[in-house]
């Protein structure tokens, strides 16, 4: 499905990211992890066209993405939210959830989609309300909801877990599951050890840069290199 | 010979540029606040020089200290009211500011000094005949203290704690703080010297040529494009663009035609942003910068379907009934004057909803009113009997276009280069209507027949208020439909979290080019009604300052509303009227008001409106829970 090949991003002789490979499989929720300045936010803004890579190919499906506008790459099918809420505070939840239809011109079919992205995250009752009236919680699952409204192959979720309580995180790992079983695969990058392991079917750890071990959540938990990144402190 | 003295001529204005210009950008270093009063700040203390010298007969060199204490400490005064007066402001706000204290303090100047030019007597009065070139004592002063100043300045910035302690602030106040730099002395400290150089400026020009307020603020528009020349932001780009510009523009002016060194001014800064966007020696920022770009006061677009609601209806009525009726109610301003009020209003709508949905702002409404009015006026002079709809549409047509050009080549960087750009293009538009005389009438402007509607010519006042009523009527509905529309979301989501609007597919720069062209087709609109109803327009009708007291009408008015637009416009033609137009009083107000506003209601009207409902209701909460027994106290 989304396929990084040789990644490297630099920042003039600063290597954020240095040869970065990575397969996300259809279907499934990959979580990203690494301490922080390993890399995982300069790794997202590579892929969705934020951040222009060094080096590397990235490909969904085939098609090649590296290099291309956000736009484009959100066309291609792939979606993202952001680590700080970036909900536009001006407009109805309702308009934020139709916004990427509209602007992909998917507009006709808006309020259908919209009524259903909203049943499937449970904010179907805020619709009319504008952002800054929701709690904290409800506003990651808007834009969770904004990002798959577009029905992406792949939706890359960045720190979806920071601040919410511990119902909201099982709601939320719930929602990640549910779209991986629709066939919707998951990027989770998140430092909540216990959301990641709860949510994710495979495991990537990026330490300055690099790739530092890859394998099943619970091989990851015991792996000695990622506890030593982390320096224990990650140990749930 | 030539050569050497244009080469000579241009050094000296260049360092003069370069002076000003380094000012703004250590103010915009350390604040990100594009600090317009520089001029007026420099005019003050050329005017206090002056007349410490003429009048109590101070030697030169007691007078220009007392006057780059004077500057300093105007300036002080801004960056104080900015940064404890006005903490919660943006730095966009901010700029706004400055341009109203710029107008308080040409009022000020007036009252306290002379409305005349000064002259300051050089030091200096050798000169150097090196073949047919005249080489001044005072040009080579100027050009020595400039270096000496340059020199400092420069060695501050770059070199000692200060300068790192001034920088640090522009990139996060917070983290600044918590690494023990003391905000408020380096504030004052960026004000002082940016203010000093300003002041410096302007006692070199008074004894250059002569000074005055509107001398000192061409000069410092002239040093903004110096800046971007150089790279705004870049204290070495300030130095090498001031002089590169005025080297260039002397040459241009000595070999070409020095009515046209505005818009030679202009095409450099256009060049420059496509060629090279950072300028000659600036860097280009990060791409991503997370984080929300808007304050919690930009307006929210209108709930879907609200104009179902019978409010909104009722407002509408009420509205429409209110202009429909007016010529019946006795009041005491002649019917024109309303007639201005709304064509004022029309043009008010597209800054605001410029300002409020789009987030930028502009300084260039006031050329494309006077654009939209020279249309109107040549349409209907060179095709007798056209329509007056055919007008409108040509006014908004034709300006629009402009604004897209204009915005497609600025706006894809950030906002103090499109102010800037809109700024000179103020300056272009004046200069080429003075030079085009067959179609503009040179400096007396041309009349504006009598609009033509069915084949009618509408020659009374009434028939023109009706007409203009009509237009505002239906611009008014237009912008409360795009507002409903998917554009008006685009704007909205660029301006709330441009980085999410991007990510969500939404094209950036193309839809904040749509932004500004829509704008200013509306602005055109507008110009045409106001040549109108004026029946007349010259080319500084409409220049800077009109600009200026348009941004204070949005303000006032509350940016994003239409209801707001009509009530800002009231305020900035109503004032002048009611003071019958008493010299620089009508500016000096709205300088003052602009900075009321911004410290009681920051919202402008619908933000008093809001505040008021909810304290009437808190007061009704209140009752209800006393009635019930409560102790509790309401806040």
């Amino acid at each position: 499905m989304l396929s990084i090949e040789g990644l490297t991003v630099a920042f003039g002789g600063l290597r954020a990211v240095d040869d970065f490979s990575l397969e996300i499989d259809r279907g499934i929720v990959l979580g990203l992890i690494g301490p922080n300045g390993a890399g995982k936010s300069t790794t997202i803004n590579a892929i969705t066209g934020f951040v222009r890579p060094t080096q590397g190919r990235i490909s969904l499906a085939g098609k090649p993405l590296a290099g291309r506008s956000p736009q484009e790459i959100l066309r291609a099918g792939l979606a993202r939210t952001f680590q700080q809420a970036q909900l536009w505070a001006g407009m109805t939840v309702s308009q934020n959830l139709a916004l990427p239809l509209e602007a992909l011109g998917r507009s006709r079919a808006s309020a259908h989609e919209v009524g259903e992205v909203a049943e499937r995250l449970g904010i179907g009752d805020l619709l009319g309300l504008r952002p800054s009236a929701l709690p904290f919680g409800r506003r990651r699952l808007v834009e969770i909801g904004r990002a798959i409204i577009t029905k992406p192959a792949v939706v890359l979720l960045d720190e979806p877990g920071a601040g919410l309580t511990s119902a909201e995180k099982a709601n939320l790992s719930r929602v990640m599951r549910d779209l991986a079983a629709a066939d919707t695969s998951v990027l989770l990058v998140d430092h909540d050890m216990e959301l990641v392991m709860n949510s994710c079917d495979q495991v990537v750890v990026l330490n300055a840069g690099r790739r530092l071990a890859a394998g099943l959540p619970k091989d990851i938990r015991e792996d000695p290199a990622v506890i030593a990144a982390y320096l224990g402190t990650s140990q749930p | 010979m030539q050569i050497l003295q244009l080469a000579y001529d241009g050094i000296v204005i260049g360092a003069l540029y370069a002076l000003v210009g380094l000012g703004v950008v250590i103010v915009f270093r350390t604040t990100n606040v594009l600090n317009f009063a520089q001029g007026a700040i420099a005019a003050t203390a050329a005017y206090t020089a002056a007349t410490l010298i003429a009048e109590n007969g101070l030697p030169y060199p007691v007078a220009v200290v007392v006057a780059l204490v004077v500057g300093a400490l105007t300036g002080v005064a801004l960056g104080a009211l900015l940064a404890y007066v006005l903490p919660r402001t943006t730095p966009l706000e901010k700029s706004v500011v400055t341009l109203g204290f710029s107008l308080t303090l040409g009022w000020a100047n007036r009252m306290l000094f002379t409305d005349q030019p000064q002259v300051i007597p050089r030091v200096f009065n050798i000169q150097i005949h090196i073949g047919d070139a005249v080489i001044g004592g005072h040009g080579i002063f100027v050009i020595a203290v400039a270096a000496v100043a340059l020199g400092a300045t420069f060695w501050l910035l770059e070199r000692t704690r200060l300068g790192l302690a001034m920088r640090s602030l522009s990139q996060d106040e917070t983290t600044a703080r918590m690494y023990g730099v003391s905000v408020g002395r380096v504030t004052i400290a960026t004000w002082g010297i940016a203010s000093a150089l300003g002041a410096l400026s302007g006692v070199l020009v008074g004894s250059f040529i002569q000074v005055d307020h509107s001398i000192m603020t061409t000069i410092l528009i002239q040093s903004f494009a110096a800046l971007v020349l150089g790279g705004f932001g870049s204290t070495g780009g300030a130095i090498a663009g001031g002089l590169l510009l005025g080297i260039a523009s002397s040459f241009v002016a000595g070999f070409g035609s020095p009515a046209f060194k505005n818009t030679f001014v202009f095409a450099i800064i256009l060049v420059v942003l496509i060629v090279r966007p950072y300028g000659l020696l600036g860097k280009p920022a990060l791409v991503v910068a997370e984080g929300s770009g808007a304050t919690h006061r930009a307006p929210a677009l209108p709930i879907p379907n609200s104009w179902r609601r019978p409010r909104w209806l009722l407002g509408l009525l009420v509205g429409v009934a209110a202009i429909v009726a007016l010529p019946w109610i006795p009041q005491p301003f002649p019917l024109v004057t309303f007639s201005v009020l709304l064509a004022t209003a029309a043009v008010a709508v597209s800054l605001s909803l410029f300002m409020g949905y789009a987030g930028e702002f502009s300084l260039g409404h006031g050329a494309l009113v006077t654009l939209g009015a020279y249309v109107a006026g040549i349409a209907a002079r060179e095709l007798t009997g056209i329509s007056f709809p055919l007008v409108l549409l040509i006014a908004t047509v034709g300006t629009a276009l402009l604004g897209a050009l204009l915005g497609w080549i600025t706006l894809r960087l950030s906002g103090v280069y499109f102010a800037i750009a809109t700024l000179a293009l103020t300056f272009v538009v004046t200069e080429v209507a003075l030079q085009v005389r067959d179609l503009t009438g040179g400096a007396i402007g041309t009349p504006v027949p009598p609009p033509v509607l069915f084949g009618v010519p509408l020659t009374s006042d009434l028939q023109v208020y009706y007409l203009v009523a009509g237009a505002f009527i239906i611009l008014a509905l237009g912008a409360s439909a795009l507002l409903r529309s998917r554009l008006g979301r685009y704007w909205v989501a660029i301006r709330d979290a441009p980085v999410a609007a991007a990510a969500m597919g939404v094209a950036v720069s193309r839809q904040k080019v749509v932004a500004f062209a829509v704008s200013s087709g509306i602005a055109g609109f507008g110009g045409a009604l106001l040549g109108t109803v004026v029946t007349h327009v010259g080319p500084f009708d409409f220049g800077l300052l009109w600009s200026i007291t348009l941004i204070l009408a949005v303000i006032v008015g509350g940016s994003g509303s239409i209801p707001g637009a009509v009530f800002g416009a009231a305020f900035v033609v109503l004032v002048p009227v009611a003071l019958s137009r008493t010299a620089g009083l009508a500016d000096a107000i709205f300088g003052i008001s602009l900075v009321i506003v911004f410290i009681i209601a920051p919202g402008g009207l619908p933000a008093i409106a809001s505040r008021a409902t909810e304290w009437l209701m808190a007061r009704q909460a209140g009752r209800t829970r006393t009635a019930w027994g409560s102790t509790d106290a309401v806040d």
